[in-house]
């Protein structure tokens, strides 16, 4: 058949069997609605969560606990449980792993106050934290008011009693091993000498959660000021606090005379950042670590975090991990995936309730139009059509209308996007990584929404063009 | 030349399992050209004959051959083709499509087969125009009479200058005068034209026109001559070119 006659043709039925048609047409504008509405929704809330909140292609490799060698050296041993550097080589050469970034937690308690000059009161909590290898984040950091580096032998360390006899960023630190001895000696703090140097705050990293955390949960709660990213910039001098080393609200302190108290100074926001804590240069956290729990506990990583290419390679790069004798820490990116997954194959399966729905009204208007046009369908077979041209007639009639339902199903949708999200900026409180816009619209949701329109509807009507194609031509012009 | 050739052929309907035969063992054949009167009483199958032999209707016994070619053997491609590029149909209740204008009407066969032609609106035209319509051409079938309705039914049949048109009551929806003209359209496309003309009617007038009856009768078919066939013939030997053979 020749394309402008199918053309001319198709364009004549639509056109005098519009209201029919709209009228089918809108049982599949409205499952598209629904279809593209969820897409939009579960693509934004994954690009939330596995973007900004669990990056997916990432995992946190920990000691395997049945790993006896590892637990006997633990028990028995000095350094404890932990990777060792020659650890961190291996799961870096593991197929897949783009990037590991050893880190150590604090292993002793520590308690953090400040925040006076930035949020109006002082905020005291027990320290969480960790150390990581400053090379592997200082170059994301824009301009930071600190380097953040490792121990810097760029500061005065002259003799201090009190802060104001220190220079710039550099408070007062109470130091133990006598005059010649590094920051933080090995030695027996009871028998070893006290002393008073000036040292530079400790760079401060905190990770984007922490500050969504703060905002939405922990500011509004207590009446304190909002900090952005860009608050952190401007304010950076203020954005200094204190932590007293080996002090705790809670379980287990260190004795009085061994606590300490350094000065800390957040230079910048990173994604390496540990979620709910601190992230510091890991010589800081090596030498505490060695102060306050023994000389073994700063040779030991606790976790190494793993980052494969894609989504798609950690779970290659989780299989060999494990072969390798390693395990990961619960997989909360996993899980949290699983979940949207779920929750998205149960809104589609909604909206494809609605649109196949849609298709059955299709069958009936399109057999409906078949009966009308029995004539006609006659006629057309008695000046040429083929079987094949009436069967095409049809479905090209439901393609098109396929392809303005879809259209006019994601312009609904693109509408209660809006809608939505005027009333959740406006009617629900603001929460975690709470988005500006709930639905992502990319354009593989309208090419697929387009194409489920139009499948459906030619589907829908492919047994009344069936029917009108092996319709007897004598019978039909009677 | 032969046009159509049928032999031994047969036909009947099944009907909740009773049998009822139209036409048992019928033999003929038309040559190119002619003008054949299809007549006989309701009901005595002349419809079914032009069914079968428009190949709409192709369950049928014996044999059937237009152009050379068995009508049951054709694919549907293949009798589809035939029917838009050598059969013309004209039926009595005109079939005209009232969403399209005339000449759409008449450039419908255009749309299945055949390559895109920008001079198809002319050919449409001239089709009209042939036929003393040319003036209905952007207007809906609604909108003119009977007679016009008609005589655009027919100018849709000779889009394709088929060699046969096949009519079926042409002047049963018509009154008295205009039927007679649409008669002296048949008459002057089959000697003008040389189209081959079989015309299933009840109008004694078209009888006395055509140069050959067949009549159908009690399930058989009677081959005589027309009234016509010596004032066609004189008007065909009138028409024709110097040397030119009729059949």
């Amino acid at each position: 058949m020749r394309f402008d006659g199918l053309r001319r043709i198709v364009g004549q039925n639509l056109w005098r069997n519009s209201t029919s048609l709209s009228i089918s047409a809108v049982g599949i504008a409205a499952g598209i609605a629904l279809f593209a509405l969820f897409l939009a929704l579960v693509e934004q809330v994954r690009n939330v969560v596995e973007g900004d909140i669990v990056p997916v292609d990432e995992v946190e490799v920990v000691p395997l606990t049945s790993d006896l060698q590892r637990t006997a050296a633990s028990l028995f041993g000095e350094e404890g449980f932990g990777l060792t550097d020659e650890d961190v080589r291996v799961i870096s050469r593991i197929p897949g792993v783009v990037e590991v970034l050893p880190r150590m937690h604090l292993k002793f308690p520590a308690i953090s106050y400040g925040g006076q000059a930035l949020v109006g009161s002082e905020i005291r909590v027990e320290l969480i934290g960790d150390g990581i290898p400053p090379a592997q984040v200082a170059g994301s950091l824009a301009d930071p008011i600190l380097p953040f580096d490792d121990i810097a032998a760029g500061q005065s360390n002259r003799p201090c009693r009190f802060d104001l006899d220190c220079p710039g960023r550099e408070f007062c630190e109470v130091r133990y091993g006598g005059p010649a001895a590094p920051l933080v000696a090995d030695a027996d703090p009871l028998s070893a000498p006290r002393e008073r140097r000036c040292a530079r705050q400790i760079p401060t990293l905190v990770s984007r959660y922490l500050l969504e955390f703060y905002n939405t949960i922990f500011a509004p709660g207590h009446g304190y000021m909002q900090i952005n990213e860009g608050l952190l910039r401007v304010a950076e001098r203020e954005l200094y606090f204190r932590t007293r080393l080996g002090d705790s609200f809670m379980g287990r302190q260190s004795p009085k005379w061994r606590q300490r108290t350094v000065e800390m100074q957040i230079v910048g926001v990173s994604d390496k950042a540990i979620d709910l804590g601190l992230t510091f240069p890991l010589s800081y956290v090596q030498a505490w670590n060695r102060e306050f729990e023994g000389p073994g506990a700063g040779s030991l990583y606790s976790s190494v975090s793993v980052r494969a290419g894609s989504k798609e390679a950690i779970s290659d790069v989780i299989r060999l991990v494990r072969a390798a004798g390693y395990d990961i820490k619960s997989r909360v990116a996993e899980q949290v995936s699983s979940m949207i997954e779920v929750l998205g194959i149960i809104l589609l399966l909604i909206s494809l309730i609605v649109i196949v729905i849609a298709g059955f009204n299709i069958t009936h208007t399109f057999l409906m139009l078949v009966l009308e046009r029995r004539r006609e369908i006659g006629l057309f077979r008695a000046v040429g059509a083929t079987r094949a041209n009436i069967r095409d007639v049809f479905l090209s009639e439901a393609a098109v209308v396929g392809l303005l339902a879809g259209t006019l199903g994601l312009l609904l949708a693109y509408v209660g996007s809006m809608v939505f999200d005027t009333m959740l900026a406006t009617m629900v409180p603001r929460f975690p990584y709470k988005p500006a816009t709930f639905f992502d619209f990319n354009a593989w949701i309208v090419c697929l929404a387009l194409g489920f329109s139009v499948v459906f509807t030619v589907v829908g009507a492919f047994v009344p063009a069936l029917r009108a194609a092996r319709l007897d031509p004598v019978r039909a012009l009677q | 030349m032969v046009l159509i050739e049928a032999s031994g052929l047969g036909k009947e309907y099944r009907l909740g399992g009773i049998v009822t035969p139209v036409l048992d063992d019928v033999s003929f054949s038309v040559e190119e050209g002619e003008f054949v009167s299809i007549i006989g009483p309701s009901g005595s199958g002349k419809t079914t004959l032009l069914n079968l032999l428009g190949g709409l209707d192709r369950d049928y016994r014996g044999s059937l051959r237009i152009g050379g070619s068995e009508m049951r053997s054709l694919s549907d491609r293949g009798i589809s083709v035939l029917r838009n590029r050598t059969i013309g149909f004209v039926f009595q209740t005109f079939h005209l499509l009232d969403h399209l204008t005339c000449i759409e009407n008449v450039k419908l066969p255009l749309f299945f087969h055949g390559n895109e032609r920008p001079e198809a609106d002319a050919e449409a035209l001239a089709a009209l125009h042939k036929v003393g319509v040319s003036d209905k051409a952007r207007i809906r079938p609604t909108y003119v009479s009977g007679g016009q309705k008609q005589r655009v039914a027919i100018a849709r049949a000779l889009m394709m200058s088929p060699k046969l048109l096949l009519c079926d009551e042409p002047t049963g929806n018509l009154d008295r005068a205009t039927g007679a003209q649409i008669i002296d359209l048949f008459h002057a496309l089959n000697v003008e034209m040389g189209v081959t003309l079989l015309v299933v009617t009840h109008d004694e007038r078209v009888s006395r026109t055509a140069r050959r009856i067949l009549r159908i009768h009690d399930r058989k078919i009677e081959d005589t001559p027309g009234p016509g066939a010596g004032a066609a013939e004189a008007m065909r030997a009138d028409s024709a070119p110097p040397g030119g053979a009729s059949p």
